[in-house]
């Protein structure tokens, strides 16, 4: 699967793999969570890129990584890589 | 002012108890957790025996976040540290801002953390590297982990001195409460049951190749061939005996006197130095010999290293003149987490009045030591030595004292 | 404080620089030791730049038999501290052996020795279940770094306290701080305090890189380390020991030692925030400054020169100037600020005692050395630190500071002495 087909999904479970479980929050809000507020600090993000890096031979724009404040952000990054 | 320095809390995790109440009960009744390795498939080394901490679910005691992140030791750090804080019954929220810290001892840092991520750059490329290995397994991570968890800003500290590094972290952090903390966090945390740390800890040539758990690991033993390597976490909160809130009475007692040498090199585990860390111990406590109730060894069960010890207290004590025991015989050595250990159980022994004894060791009934063996001996304590060795020739020493004593 | 406690005894073992005169001297002419790695081929990993020493055991008169014993932290730490005792002038032969301790500070301890070791007993990480009949019989004593401080107490044979501190890149500063506390304890006369890293292995560079810490400006590594540019992205790996001999003023005054300097002032704390982050007020730091200047009886005023911890990456050089704002207060704009990681690179546990004996040859020499590949300096960070040229001026009080991993932030105050000779 290309990087482009990454969805939200995907990216919560690598998330949750390679840096624990998030904090609960609202579950409506969607890719909308702020990855602060699930719990995912900039090394949660770095752990989760390099997953996905390795997963889908891609190489995500390191300069966007601290613009990325949500689920949705991250993901465009990933599919723009 | 009083500038005594009084333990509050205590928090344990040994491979007979992941709680300090438990491992007490299991301790008093003997119940050692020396068992075959599980943790990984040990028949192709040449020992197998070892102190596993079982039944250990460390998502019980920290977020779920922390676990990617976290080797086993940690997670064993940070549990003990929250029963500790639990114990003393301290709201940390009403401490001065800067007035708490924490001081662990580490040995080998988060050793099965460091083989995982070993492997992943040497079979696989440094790309497949976490990025959680920058700082999972180096010598800081308890102290770190520990300070962000319970949000304390004061000084942070880290000794490695093998397992006699426990004992110098506890007198960093009275030294800190001495100096003004309200509170000090402290202790050992290690685990290095892997297969790296196996063969790592085997190469010290110490380790107990014996195949039965009760026949392993047997200090002033005739039959002693090694020790018996263990995993666990022993922590302690410090307080200023006239510290806000705190209600002497209720401390288990005083860290009364310390002292650390270092063997001359070519008598490394046999030289007078611990004697001489004995003495100053006790000159640091203001307490004769005599005052002494009881002396938890180091118990290597290295014959030359016994026989050291062995005369060290002897020659301080006089022979057979004050009980002594080795109740890691149960849980193996935990390195920095193991004197702690010994602290906390001589803390209790002084509560209870009872000495816990020493399990499978059956020294000549007129060995040089009066040891406490089989069965815990009942009798008013106020008053306990604590000794520690690490590899090389470290030698530590520290003395607790009960509230009345 | 009951006893001032002087340096009487320097030894450095820097990339570009083995002995404390060389050292002086590269910091002076604003040199930089860092360049492409060498001990390996750096091709795979995102960062290839570092400061190496060029060391060779055999000629710094190891035998055969050390060398095998020691991990590479081990033997530049020796050395350094064969240079210091000789420095001190102490006639160690005749202390009371119980009354000399030794406290050595490392991150990461044997890390080279273990990558090493390690790719040999795992088959290059084809087994989890390593072979133990390929294990050197050294490993035990490279799981645990206490084995390398007694390395350093067997040179002069210290029996009293020898131990290690491992507080990770604030090891260097905390270990001399904590070996001060011994003499001011009154538990030892002399005290050997310093430290030591030699972390250039593929598996630090690897986990470096993995949070993108260390620069990837690989085209120019001699330019690579540039705290407070604004073209930094990184701090560069480097290794390295510095040893100090410690003892009380009075001790060292009355067997008529030279005094380099006093440790006047140290106090610690800890951000319990992140295992890696730093939040941008510098708040915590600022707290262990003012702390240590109380301790130091120092005004903030009175600081000739701030020792910066400088790494190079962003979030440090601004949480740290924040830091210095906010506890110097209007002195911050006036006093020197420099980072010599821009010329010697950032070795850990061991760059804290580098930067302590850096500071204590700045008051020798009256001289503040420079922060090298300081072109364009970042517009947050608005001090005045000394870019690229090493600067004439008086300087008796020092304030030398460090960040480190687990949220670690140190301060400690050095004085000349010159202040109350009597």
């Amino acid at each position: 699967m290309p990087a482009q087909q990454v969805t939200v999904d995907d990216l919560r479970q690598v998330l949750a793999e390679v840096a624990g479980a998030p904090n609960p929050v609202d579950a409506s809000i969607g890719a909308d969570a702020a990855l602060e507020d699930l719990g995912y600090d900039s090394i949660a993000v770095l752990a989760a890129v390099a997953k996905i890096e390795r997963d889908y031979g891609v190489k995500v724009d390191e300069e966007g990584l601290p613009t990325a404040k949500r689920l949705s952000d991250l993901v465009q990054l990933i599919k723009s890589a | 002012m009083s500038d005594k320095v009084v333990v509050t809390g205590i928090g344990l995790l040994t491979a007979n108890g992941l709680n300090t109440e438990d491992v007490w009960s299991a301790t008093l009744s003997g119940r050692s957790g020396l068992a075959t390795i599980s943790r990984f498939d040990a028949d192709q080394y040449p020992a197998r025996i070892a102190g596993e901490v079982s039944g250990f679910v460390p998502e019980q005691h920290i977020p779920g976040r922390l676990i990617p992140q976290t080797d086993h030791m940690t997670r064993m750090a940070l549990a003990a540290a929250e029963g500790a804080v639990r114990d003393a019954k301290v709201d940390l929220t009403n401490l001065p801002e800067f007035g708490a810290g924490v001081v662990t001892a580490a040995t080998a840092g988060g050793f099965e953390f460091g083989q995982r991520e070993l492997e992943n750059l040497w079979s696989k490329g440094p790309e497949h590297v976490s990025p959680y290995q920058s700082f999972a397994w180096f010598y800081a991570v308890n102290t770190g982990q520990i300070s962000i968890r319970h949000g304390l800003k004061g000084p942070a500290g880290v000794l490695v001195g093998d397992q006699a590094g426990g004992l110098d972290a506890v007198a960093q952090a009275r030294r800190q409460v001495r100096k003004g903390l309200e509170l000090m966090i402290t202790g050992g945390a290690d685990s290095a049951l892997c297969p790296w740390g196996w063969v790592a800890q085997l190469a010290s040539n110490r380790i107990s190749r014996a195949a039965e758990p009760d026949r392993a690991y047997l200090p002033f033993d005739g039959r002693a061939c090694g020790y018996v390597p263990g995993e666990g976490a022993a922590m302690l909160v410090l307080r200023p005996a006239a510290g806000r809130d705190v209600v002497p009475a209720e401390a288990y007692g005083e860290i009364a006197g310390h002292a650390a040498t270092f063997d001359r090199r070519s008598a490394a585990g046999t030289s007078p130095a611990l004697r001489k860390a004995i003495e100053i111990a006790l000159a640091d406590a203001s307490l004769t010999p005599g005052e002494i109730d009881v002396v938890f060894a180091d118990g290597h069960a290295v014959r030359g290293l016994d026989d050291a010890e062995a005369a060290a207290v002897a020659d301080v004590f006089g022979a057979r003149r004050v009980p002594v025991t080795v109740p890691k015989t149960m849980v193996g050595r935990l390195y920095s987490a193991g004197p702690v250990l010994d602290l906390a159980l001589a803390l209790l022994a002084i509560r209870d009045g009872v000495i816990p004894p020493t399990v499978n060791s059956t020294p000549d009934p007129d060995h040089v030591l009066d040891l406490v063996l089989g069965e815990p001996r009942a009798q008013q304590l106020s008053t306990a030595l604590v000794l520690a060795r690490g590899y090389g020739g470290f030698n530590s020493a520290m003395v607790v004292k009960s509230m009345e004593g | 404080m009951s006893q001032r406690v002087a340096v009487t005894g320097l030894g450095v073992v820097a990339p570009g620089a083995i002995g404390t005169e060389n050292f002086w001297s590269l910091l002076a002419e604003g040199r930089t030791a860092t360049r492409r790695i060498t001990f390996f081929d750096p091709a795979p990993f995102r960062s290839q730049v570092a400061a190496e020493i060029d060391f060779d055991p055999a000629e710094m008169g190891f035998s055969p038999r050390e060398i095998r014993r020691m991990d590479r932290f081990a033997q530049l730490c020796v050395v350094a501290a064969r240079e210091a005792v000789a420095d001190s002038g102490a006639d160690f032969a005749n202390a009371d052996p119980y009354r000399v301790a030794v406290v050595i500070g490392s991150a990461v301890g044997a890390t080279m020795s273990l990558d090493s070791e390690y790719r040999i007993v795992s088959d290059s990480g084809r087994s989890w279940l390593v072979d133990h009949d390929y294990g050197s019989p050294r490993l035990y004593e490279q799981l645990v770094p206490s084995s390398m401080a007694a390395e350093v107490a067997w040179l002069v044979d210290a029996q009293g306290p020898v131990t290690v501190v491992s507080t990770g890149c604030t090891s260097g500063i905390d270990a001399v701080a904590y070996g001060a506390e011994i003499i001011r304890d009154g538990r030892a006369d002399l005290v050997i305090a310093g430290a030591s890293d030699a972390p250039i292995s593929p598996i630090t560079l690897a986990c470096f890189d993995a949070i993108k810490a260390t620069t990837p400006r690989n085209d120019t590594p001699a330019e690579a380390s540039r705290p407070f540019d604004n073209t930094r992205n990184g701090f560069v790996l480097g290794e390295g020991a510095a040893v100090l001999v410690l003892e009380s003023v009075a001790h060292a005054r009355r067997r008529d030692a030279t005094i380099h300097g006093e440790i006047a002032g140290f106090a610690s704390a800890a951000n319990a925030y992140h295992m890696t982050g730093l939040r941008k007020d510098g708040y915590e730091m600022a707290h262990a400054i003012t702390t240590a200047l109380a301790e130091a009886r120092v005004s903030p005023a009175s600081v000739d020169y701030v020792n910066a911890h400088g790494s190079g990456t962003k979030q440090n050089d601004r949480h740290e100037t924040a830091a210095f704002k906010k506890s110097l207060g209007s002195a911050a704009y006036n006093v020197p600020v420099s980072s010599i990681k821009s010329m010697i690179g950032h070795s850990l546990g061991a760059i804290g005692s580098l930067e302590i004996v850096a500071s204590i040859l700045a008051m020798k020499h009256n001289v503040v050395p420079p922060t090298a590949n300081l072109q364009h300096p970042d517009p947050e960070c608005d001090l005045d630190y000394v870019p690229r040229t090493a600067r004439e001026h008086r300087t008796d009080v020092v304030l030398t500071v460090g960040s480190g991993f687990g949220g670690f932030q140190s301060a400690m105050v050095l004085t000349s002495g010159r202040h109350d000779e009597r």
